[in-house]
């Protein structure tokens, strides 16, 4: 990531520079050129001017004025050749007189040169340093100012009545600046290209520092520590807050993976105890010879024990089933009432047994749901009332509308000793119990209130307790309304 | 030899105290680990045998608490087989760690070689002259020959051969050979040493009047 990182910042930063360049380039071209171009324009219409102004004779030989006039010899003028069309007359001993004041702006230092031709093509004048191989305009008709660039010379030429002027410039020297400039470009922006790469590394590596510490203490995590947390400094960026997420998100899974150990610590240990149970039993059977009633006394405690263990797997399997969602619940029609009033009329005579009044009280509501799964929640929390209930107590079963929510409600509420604060919310988690003991008698396995949750969670439901010590504890399921 | 077995899954507990009586042990049994630290604090047990999951007081609370006062042998009995428990354990002062479902045989041979020890023994047989006491199989020899003894007569030469040399107090051996579930009449030591001398020589168990009995190294 940070060398793809690095690379196209790289590659942005030299298009910028790259377009910036060619844009400068480019404008200090035109620059040069149009300054060219206005020099030539200027010294073009002097020269015009000085071509407009010449008598029609041969000015006299080395005369004042025409320092830099370079006259041809007629071999020259012979080689050149006459302008087919261009008829050979007066026209022939024209000459054009540059002034020294004009001449001053043809110097070979300003690189500027002059030349002018007559009619016929015949050169009239040309300055000492103009190129050799100067030629008349190609299109002497043609009265306007035309440009033409020969090789590395411009030059603007203008026809008029009598004759064709041309001045020129060799764009070498501009050339050369031009070049000079192209290179200080490339130079300063190589420079910037590797101040702006050396800059985006250390500020690359400044952002990859914190990701690249995520990255390792994920990696921590993954191995299996999963008490490692992301290091978060205090600034409020964008990093720190994906920490933060990842952090939270690593504590859950901590947390479940924490609950699982415990869950499956205890699902062992309940399982181990009565496997102990059976186990001790049967060596001690065995240890020596014993009459029937002994061996039937062990049978009878392996029998319990094993069903112990039935339930208690069927329980788990149950809850596994519930987690993964493959238990279905039908959602039919229920008559809530009738239904808490069957359970409460086939858990009388438990209650009456063990002298615990058992009392029903209900108004009409239904539900949809699953009728066998909600009989299996209240007989459960009938059970619990009745089991955990002081002697000679009560159970009140209710059920009905709510009054606010108008949601069908199923109410158990015991006479018991009650339950402490600090262990109502743990109440529905599985294998919880007030007191650390375990492996109880009567086909307790420390699920059923998960169970219940589970069962009432997959109708839509909730289940909830209230309890105060010494006084009772009153469960309450709420389920959706049909 | 007396040994405490504190658990609170009631069937295991039952099985444990007939188990280790057959195995000629007197058993007190304590459903919870208040019961079983008043118990442990009352009595001097050879080993106490200690579940750790229990309500009101659990193992660990109750190993902590007793260690303060007493350095009586524990064999901690657990579902958890974690060895971080383990560890836990063993730390907390525990002298062994069983965990369940245990063999029998295999929890009776730890009881004894946690007796032994405790007793600065490391041989499983002790041997007083020409007699020989063989504690794992729980048999006497005199030169040789295997002597008949019941249960209790060789719990008392079990428990003088192992303090050898040192003179023990009835109360202290009565203590150690008799539960709260056994009745007066087998209580009877002086019986008892009386048919032991009848079996192993009048000189095998001294009297120290006043003080006790002692078997001479």
């Amino acid at each position: 990531m940070r060398w793809r990182l690095q690379l196209w910042m790289g590659l942005i930063l030299a298009m910028v520079l790259g377009g910036f360049g060619v844009v400068a380039y480019q404008l200090e071209k035109k620059q040069l050129y149009e300054q060219i171009d206005k020099d030539l324009t200027e010294r073009l219409e002097v020269i015009s001017r000085a071509s407009r102004n010449s008598p029609g004779g041969r000015p006299p030989r080395g005369g004042p004025g025409r320092p830099s006039r370079r006259p041809f010899s007629e071999e020259e003028e012979e080689r050149r050749g006459p302008r087919p069309g261009f008829p050979d007359g007066p026209s022939r001993e024209r000459v054009v007189i540059i002034d020294s004041q004009s001449a001053q702006l043809f110097t070979e230092e300003t690189g500027f040169y002059y030349a002018a031709w007559s009619r016929g093509g015949r050169l009239l004048c040309a300055s000492d340093h103009a190129r050799m191989d100067i030629t008349a305009p190609d299109d002497p008709k043609a009265p306007l100012v035309l440009l033409r660039t020969l090789g590395t010379y411009r030059e603007f030429y203008q026809c008029t009545a009598h004759d064709s002027v041309l001045v020129g410039q060799s764009t070498a020297q501009v050339n050369g600046a031009l070049q000079r400039f192209a290179l200080t470009l490339m130079g300063v922006g190589g420079g910037v290209l590797l101040l702006g790469i050396g800059g985006g590394w250390w500020l690359t590596s400044r952002t990859i520092r914190p990701i690249e510490a995520i990255s390792s203490a994920a990696k921590r995590i993954s191995a299996g520590d999963l008490s490692e947390r992301i290091p978060i400094g205090r600034q409020r960026n964008e990093l720190n807050q994906l920490g933060q997420v990842l952090n939270e998100t690593f504590e859950k899974l901590d947390d479940s993976f924490a609950w699982q150990r415990q869950f499956t610590g205890d699902a062992s240990h309940e399982l181990r105890t009565p496997l102990a149970v059976m186990i001790s039993e049967t060596q001690t059977a065995l240890a020596r010879d014993r009459d029937a009633a002994e061996y039937k006394e062990t049978i009878e405690v392996c029998l319990e024990t094993a069903q112990q263990m039935r339930g208690l797997t069927e329980s788990l399997l149950d809850l596994a089933r519930f987690d993964s969602g493959k238990n279905e619940i039908l959602m039919e029609p229920v008559d809530l009432t009738d239904l808490v009033k069957t359970c409460c009329e086939r858990l009388q005579p438990l209650a009456e047994e063990s002298k615990v009044t058992l009392s029903f009280s209900g108004s009409p509501a239904t539900t949809s749901g699953d009728a066998t799964r909600l009989t299996q929640v209240i007989t459960n929390l009938i059970t619990n009332a009745w089991r955990y209930n002081k002697a000679n107590g009560t159970i009140t079963v209710r059920t009905g509308l709510d009054d606010q929510s108008n949601r069908p409600f199923v109410e158990v509420q015991d006479a018991g000793q009650g339950i402490a604060e600090q262990d109502l919310p743990h109440l529905f988690v599985r294998f919880y119990r007030a007191d650390q003991s375990r492996s109880q008698p009567g086909g307790r396995t420390g699920l059923g209130l998960a169970i219940c949750k589970a069962i009432i969670d997959a109708h839509g439901g909730t289940i909830q307790v209230t309890s105060t010590l010494g006084e009772g504890s009153t469960f309450r399921v709420e389920l959706k309304a049909c | 030899m007396k040994v405490l077995v504190v658990e609170d899954e009631p069937r295991l507990r039952h099985n444990l105290v007939k188990a280790l009586r057959e195995e000629g042990y007197a058993v007190d049994a304590a459903e919870d680990g208040e019961e079983g630290l008043f118990k442990a604090d009352t009595y001097d047990y050879s080993v106490i045998i200690l579940d750790v999951m229990m309500p009101i007081m659990n193992g660990w609370e109750m190993l902590e608490r007793l260690r303060k006062k007493k350095s009586t042998p524990v064999l901690m009995l657990t579902a958890r087989d974690a060895s971080s428990d383990r560890v836990k354990g063993l730390d907390g002062g525990a002298d062994d760690y069983l965990v369940k479902p245990f063999d029998l045989p295999e929890l009776f041979a730890r009881v004894r070689s946690l007796i032994r020890r405790s007793g600065g023994q490391s041989q499983s047989s002790i041997q007083l002259g020409d007699v020989l006491v063989d504690t794992r199989v729980r048999q006497v020899s005199q030169a040789g020959e295997a002597v008949p003894l019941t249960a209790r007569e060789y719990g008392i030469v079990e428990y003088l051969a192992t303090h050898q040399g040192k003179v023990v107090s009835r109360t202290e051996l009565s203590e150690h050979l008799f539960d709260e579930t056994d009745d007066s009449m087998s209580n009877l030591l002086d019986v008892h040493i009386v048919n032991i001398r009848k079996k192993l020589g009048k000189a095998f168990i001294a009297t120290r009047r006043g003080l006790g009995f002692c078997i001479e190294s």
